[in-house]
């Protein structure tokens, strides 16, 4: 009696051993990640309400606003595949503190590049959808007009044969969510990794198609075809630091 | 013998009562050191929808502190010519005023007093940065015209505000603390009460819980409004009906005093013109219009923002000089009839004589 017992006890040791052990199979071990993102125009640090900068086509202009949605934030594996890392953040280029994004826990390991987009997906793209915080409802894309929230707002002033002119470059609805990729090899290690990523505003103004102010209108909203040229710049406007 | 019993115990009972109704009523009136400083938290009412009102630490709404805050607003106890907050903030004017006349001759428009709980900036060019030391603004000769020692003998003089103070504060001598001690929490009382003053029940909040409609006018004014054609939402958007940020809006293209606007506070070139974009909540009763009053009626304002923009004000909103705008919006006589209508839906009388707001004498 003693010896089946003695089998028994065993045996559930034995198979609960086990069961530890595939429990705790090894999985990438996590480290942690910080992203650091500040705004930049070419190599100049931006200053606000500033006739400092001169875009591709020419103009020379200040940036008076810079908000918008930083979302569906990837790191991109070797294999291509993607590990999404940030849901959505509301960007306001003038208090850097919303630019911290401290992300959590991320697989460590060897990756290829950051995939992000600017705007929303269209789920979270409908009115009313995002917490109500003064922020969001700031980038409110009236109903009237097909309802959701901007994707971007970035406004200033620009001189165009001696006079000053205002601009407004604002972004909706789904057809024209910023899908960006920014290409460079990421290592997240032991501990505490920070990405500082940075946004170049002059990329919105190129690469691939040069933005004319008097040529593609100063101000996007209602205009098709400008909101589409921003959106194609937009893949490009963040590189690491 | 039985009933002389019952007849005893009743009269005991009586008694026994009406001294606890008394000792509880000395005990309100006269704070001892032994009456536990107990404030009650106090939970503002968020309207569905609207983001989560902005409470400093420093300064918890509790129910002690709200009629503390309820009773100075309306009382001249706190100045020597017998203004009170009240005096410049009238309810049926949406907690403000016609028109104030600075010691210097400037027109001021005073801000309406509504959902300031939502609030980020504070004046018309944001002088002060936190709303609870608003009223520190106050004590000087322009408005309270105040003497301490004769504040301070006033209210350990009167029947309640010992009380309140020590309540609301933990106050339990308002002679035994510093003037601008004094000063400090009187303003954190009054802006407790003043963030409870919220409006959220105008046609327009009807309309969008779905209760009521708007006429044809009303709708039509809500589509210049919220669309390119009065392009009103890019400052005034959904639900606060403002965005909250310093704006240029081109009303001037020189500058003097007051009317130089935020550069007052940053120092700051860029920010020479600009002014806090208001709340158009209840914006029917809060005439004139703009930082000094420039504008008598909706009409004016209507056609400033139709024909008289300056476009080349310095620091002006990017939004104000959009190429179609250019000559105006061009909006027609009954355009500009419709948006007022819509306007007018943002009004609400309820506000007026609600009984948690209006004068406790």
């Amino acid at each position: 009696m003693k010896t089946y017992i003695f089998v028994a006890l065993s045996l559930v040791l034995i198979i609960s051993s086990c069961k530890k052990d595939e429990e705790t199979t090894p999985s990438p071990d996590p480290s942690t990640l910080n992203i650091r993102l500040s705004h930049a125009v070419d190599a100049n640090v931006l200053y606000f309400d500033s006739l400092l900068y001169t875009n591709e086509a020419g103009y020379n202009y200040a940036i008076s606003r810079v908000w918008y949605y930083l979302s569906n934030v990837r790191l991109i594996k070797s294999d291509s595949s993607e590990i999404k890392i940030l849901d959505y953040r509301f960007i306001d280029g003038s208090r850097p503190t919303l630019g911290n994004i401290d992300i959590g826990s991320v697989a460590k390991g060897s990756y290829i590049g950051l995939a992000y987009c600017i705007g929303l997906d269209s789920a979270s793209n409908q009115s009313y959808s995002l917490p109500a915080t003064t922020d969001n409802q700031n980038m409110e894309w009236p109903d009237g007009m097909g309802g959701g929230y901007h994707f971007l707002k970035f406004e200033g002033h620009f001189v165009d044969s001696g006079n000053t002119f205002g601009f407004a470059m604002h972004i909706g609805t789904n057809n024209y969510l910023v899908n960006g990729k920014l290409w460079a090899p990421i290592t997240l290690g032991d501990g505490v990794n920070t990405l500082n990523v940075e946004m170049n505003m002059n990329e919105w103004f190129k690469n691939p198609a040069v933005y004319d102010f008097n040529m593609d209108g100063n101000y996007s909203m209602s205009s098709m075809m400008a909101m589409e040229k921003l959106m194609m710049n937009g893949a490009d406007v963040l590189k690491l630091k | 013998m039985k009933k002389t019993l019952y007849l005893s115990f009743a009269l005991m009972l009586l008694i026994t009562g009406i001294s606890s109704v008394s000792c509880k009523k000395d005990a309100e009136e006269t704070p001892t050191p032994e009456t536990p400083y107990t404030p009650t938290p106090y939970t503002l009412r968020v309207p569905t929808g609207w983001p989560t009102p902005i409470i400093p630490d420093f300064n918890p709404t509790t129910i002690e502190g709200i009629r503390l805050g309820r009773m100075l607003f309306y009382d001249d106890i706190l100045s020597m010519n017998g203004r009170s907050c009240s005096s410049c903030h009238h309810p049926d004017k949406s907690y403000s005023t016609p028109l104030f006349i600075t010691s210097g001759g400037e027109s001021i428009s005073v801000p309406p007093l509504i959902n300031l709980a939502w609030n980020t900036d504070f004046e018309w060019y944001g002088q002060v940065a936190h709303m609870d030391h608003v009223p520190l603004g106050d004590f000087t000769p322009e408005f309270f015209d105040p003497n301490m020692d004769t504040i301070v003998a006033r209210i350990k003089a009167h029947s309640l505000y010992p009380r309140y103070f020590y309540e609301a504060f933990n106050i339990k001598d308002v002679g035994a603390i510093s003037s601008d001690e004094l000063k400090l929490k009187a303003s954190y009382a009054i802006i407790q009460f003043v963030r409870t003053l919220i409006t959220d029940s105008s046609k327009y909040d009807r309309v969008m819980r779905h209760q009521t409609a708007f006429t044809a006018e009303e709708m039509h004014g809500s589509a210049i409004y919220y669309t390119e054609a009065g392009d009103c939402f890019h400052c005034h958007g959904t639900p606060l009906l403002t965005n909250n940020v310093m704006t240029n809006n081109g009303l001037d293209t020189v500058f003097t005093g007051e009317n130089r606007g935020y550069i007052n506070v940053t120092g700051r070139p860029t920010d020479l013109g600009k002014f806090s974009a208001p709340t158009l909540r209840n914006i029917e009763l809060t005439a004139p219009y703009m930082h000094d009053g420039r504008f008598q009626t909706l009409e004016e304002v209507i056609e400033f923002y139709n024909s008289g923009v300056h476009w080349n004000s310095p620091n002006i909103d990017p939004i104000m000089t959009k190429p179609f705008k250019e000559y105006g919006l061009m909006l027609s006589a009954q355009d500009k009839a419709d948006l007022i209508a819509f306007l007018k839906t943002f009004t609400d009388t309820s506000i007026i004589h609600n009984p948690e707001y209006i004068s406790p004498f």
